[in-house]
């Protein structure tokens, strides 16, 4: 989405929150309006590290914070519209009729290599998530640590935030298909390693990035195997390429939505999108799921 | 012998660096002909480190581990190929980074190190290289094969930039190359005029095998 506006390479996303807000929040609002019930904030890449190789460190408060703010204000703005349409009111506040939409932290990996075969040690990979949440704990519904490719990482990131915040945490680890099944590039295979976050207190699991919504399908069923917390899925809409000199991907929203629909079935409690997965995939799966649950209760009833 | 050549595996195999590096050590002490351990020793540890790979049983740790210990052994023996007028690293000089306004550096690196274990000379660039650094590296260097690797869909781009900077210059047919990166794919490489795209570190090496055979 962001690309697509004209985000340059070497630029951090997470600078347009300081930047290009109203950008940012019509994004936000995008997303809401396709019916995202849960929305994540511009803040992936809020770190210290990665925002310190941009040269943009000393910022990061003001960047995470922001990130929020403008997250929160496109569901205020949302959920006011809604209201304003439905009962005439101006006021925010969810109704029956209108439920609460949530904000989430993402917050993605350090991008720091562990000893023995990097240099960092625990104590800094801990450190780095803790300053990039500090500034908004308090502000948000969830915290969602994703895109993480070594479980080591993501329980010390769960520690970390857990040690500060009582907030919700999610961690979404990113899984690649060999021919054994399903493990992280650090070899973590996916049952096991849901198993030994649901252990260390994680309050939601799952799985995002890499994989298409096909391999998804496959590998859920091994995530519900292995955890009895709520589970959440996010997977590619296939692979980028580049089309016309603009970047495009393969996977049609209608067979997104399908997969989510097999998710569902499978047990995933909350479905998603990540590379590639603009609104209008957002808005297939919401339809497609809102009617299949209908027609699914009124089957059983 | 045949001991020795298999401990000299074993070593690299497990990814145990100082061990390598006593081996080659001793392989140069014992007067042992350096080629013949480097072949039925060593160099059946990285490989067989590949096949497990590729098979799933080995990951990114167990493959940088032997990489490293395979490289500290070719570091180890090389003054004593040179003196006996044999380098082992004729294979080919390759370069390569990931592109600018990309800070991500550990598949690259280890795609580098794989390929160092494999017997090419490596240029590593690092992390952010521009692609006028690209450039200036292959007309002064006169690598036989660029790699680049992109992590990000805002970055994949770059690759093309490259390649259409190396046409530009009149310097395409004189290098080979090869991307990767999480985003990038094999119709991603056609698409941009690549000569080959390897998904993993040991791919890089089995397409770096072809391009320079």
């Amino acid at each position: 989405m962001l690309i697509a506006k004209g985000l340059q390479p070497g630029m951090p996303p997470e600078e347009w929150n300081r930047t290009r807000p109203s950008l940012v929040r019509e994004i936000h609002s995008a997303y809401l309006d396709a019916g995202a019930d849960v929305i994540e904030t511009n803040t992936f890449g809020g770190t210290p590290f990665r925002l310190t190789s941009y040269g943009v460190g000393d910022m990061i408060g003001e960047i995470n914070t922001t990130g929020v703010r403008l997250a929160k204000e496109a569901v205020e703005e949302f959920s006011r519209g809604h209201n304003r349409s439905t009962t005439g009111s101006s006021d925010p506040a969810p109704t029956a009729k209108n439920p609460k939409r949530y904000v989430a932290l993402s917050l993605g990996p350090t991008g720091m290599m562990m000893q023995p075969l990097g240099n960092f040690t625990e104590n800094e990979i801990k450190t780095e998530f803790v300053k990039t949440m500090k500034s908004t704990i308090g502000t948000i519904d969830l915290i969602l640590i994703e895109t993480i490719y070594d479980l080591r990482e993501g329980l010390l990131a769960l520690e970390a935030v857990k040690s500060v915040s009582e907030t919700p945490v999610a961690v979404s680890l990113t899984f690649n298909k060999n021919p054994r099944g399903y493990f992280t590039v650090m070899g973590d295979e996916a049952g096991e390693s849901i198993k030994k976050l649901t252990g260390a207190g994680a309050d939601v699991v799952g799985a995002n990035c890499t994989i298409t919504s096909t391999e998804m399908t496959e590998l859920a069923v091994r995530l519900r195997e292995n955890t009895d917390l709520p589970i959440l899925c996010q997977p590619n809409a296939g692979q980028p390429t580049i089309r016309d000199g603009a970047h495009v991907y393969e996977q049609r929203a209608e067979e997104f939505a399908q997969h989510m629909i097999d998710l569902y079935d499978v047990g995933i409690n909350a479905a998603g999108g990540c590379c590639g997965t603009t609104p209008d995939f957002i808005r297939e799966v919401s339809i497609r799921l809102q009617n299949y649950k209908s027609s699914d209760a009124a089957s059983a009833s | 012998m045949t001991e020795f050549l298999t401990h000299c595996r074993d070593a690299v195999l497990k990814g145990d660096r100082e061990r390598a590096v006593e081996l080659a050590a001793s392989t140069i002490d014992n007067g042992y002909d350096v080629l013949d351990v480097i072949e039925n020793g060593f160099s059946r540890g990285i490989r067989e480190a590949g096949e497990l790979w590729e098979k799933g049983e080995y990951f990114l740790p167990e493959l940088a581990f032997s990489a490293e210990s395979m490289k500290a052994a070719m570091d180890t023996l090389h003054p004593a190929l040179l003196a006996g007028g044999k380098d082992e690293r004729s294979r080919g000089l390759i370069i390569i980074g990931t592109v600018q306004g990309d800070i991500h550096d550990i598949g690259k690196t280890l795609v580098a190190t794989m390929l160092a274990a494999n017997g090419y000379r490596v240029i590593d660039l690092g992390a952010d290289v521009t692609y006028q650094r690209f450039l200036s590296e292959v007309k002064t260097q006169k690598p036989s094969l660029v790699c680049m690797s992109a992590l990000l869909t805002t970055t994949m781009t770059g690759q093309k930039e490259v390649i259409d900077l190396l046409r530009h210059e009149g310097l395409r047919d004189t290098v080979k190359v090869l991307v990767g990166g999480a985003p990038t794919t094999e119709s991603w490489a056609n698409d941009i005029g690549a000569d080959g795209y390897a998904e993993n570190a040991v791919e890089a090496v089995h397409k770096a095998d072809a391009l320079l055979s």
